[in-house]
């Protein structure tokens, strides 16, 4: 997959539209995935793909290839994404503060999905949601898409320190939720 | 070394498989603390969780493929808006230009009425 993507970004570097288009089919899915990580909002990561991808049409010719095109393209989304928020936050209030309590992670809610393999993942996903997105986007960014703390400092405009607390302080309140699932799991167990 | 420290120590780095970047006295600490045993493992299920995500794909709806490369085929003029913006970009435009046309209208109208009571 890798060799395919690097020869549609070689013949698309060289003004092969074509290829242009089908390194879009290849990578959109991916992208926007990250941007609705980042964003939280399906409008939202739609507006941030479409950038990026104009973005990369403008600026492809400028890829030198020392990353892979993937971890580039992963750049530039969590720029744009880290922009566009940033232009949100000016316009309206952020509804979660920082010390805000994550998302309702209490199984009672959906007692049958406790028996699912995938229910920490959910929990863990939606408090991700529920995590203010300034502390979101940098366990996605660290944790799930291994950027590195330059990196996600580059991208989305503060300090590596700043980056550094902001992690340890998103990881602290996921941290959070395993413990609720943990204690849940085990009342459930006694309970049998 | 009390837990709360050794705590925030473990969560700044919990893909670490040795306990080696962590400072000689968390180390120690750890050694001995089944409870900050218990919490280093944890923040490791929490990283794997994590890392596991990375290979879920989150399905855009259907619309945004041919958005995207609507906005970046070569003939594309306003290349910055998607169809259903461009639309309502287009649709402002038009109503500001025609405000506009009437304000003027107006204006006019109202100046010439009163150049001609001056005159009379």
């Amino acid at each position: 997959m890798s060799k395919e993507i690097d020869n549609l970004v070689a013949k698309a570097k060289s003004g092969d539209h074509r290829a242009f288009e089908e390194l879009v089919r290849e990578t959109y899915v991916d992208t926007y995935t990250l941007a609705f990580r980042l964003t939280g909002d399906p409008e939202d990561a739609r507006d941030v793909v479409q950038e990026v991808y104009l973005r990369v049409h403008k600026s492809l010719r400028r890829f030198r290839g020392d990353s892979q095109f993937k971890t580039w393209l992963h750049r530039i989304t969590a720029n744009c994404a880290s922009t566009l928020l940033g232009r949100r936050s000016k316009h309206r209030h952020d509804p979660m503060p920082d010390d805000a309590p994550i998302a309702d992670t209490n199984p009672e809610l959906d007692p049958a999905a406790r028996a699912d393999v995938g229910v920490l993942r959910n929990q863990l996903t939606e408090a991700l949601r529920g995590l203010p997105p300034k502390l979101s986007a940098v366990v996605v960014l660290r944790d799930i898409y291994d950027f590195s703390h330059e990196a996600i400092a580059a991208e989305l405009g503060i300090s590596e320190s700043a980056a550094k607390v902001r992690l340890h302080r998103a990881r602290k309140r996921l941290r959070e939720i395993l413990h609720t699932h943990d204690e849940s799991e085990e009342a459930e167990a006694h309970a049998v | 070394m009390q837990c709360d420290d050794v705590v925030l120590h473990l969560a700044q780095a919990p893909d670490e498989e040795s306990n080696d970047y962590l400072p000689l006295p968390v180390r120690h600490h750890l050694v001995t603390c089944l409870s900050c045993q218990a919490e280093r493992v944890q923040y490791r299920r929490l990283h794997r969780e994590l890392r596991g995500m990375r290979l879920e794909v989150i399905e855009p709806d259907e619309r945004l493929l041919p958005d995207i490369l609507d906005s970046v085929r070569p003939s594309a003029t306003v290349t910055q808006l998607r169809p259903s913006r461009r639309k309502a970009y287009v649709s402002g435009i038009a109503a500001a230009a025609t405000a506009g046309a009437a304000g003027a209208l107006v204006l006019v109208s109202k100046l010439s009425a009163k150049g001609q009571r001056l005159a009379g």
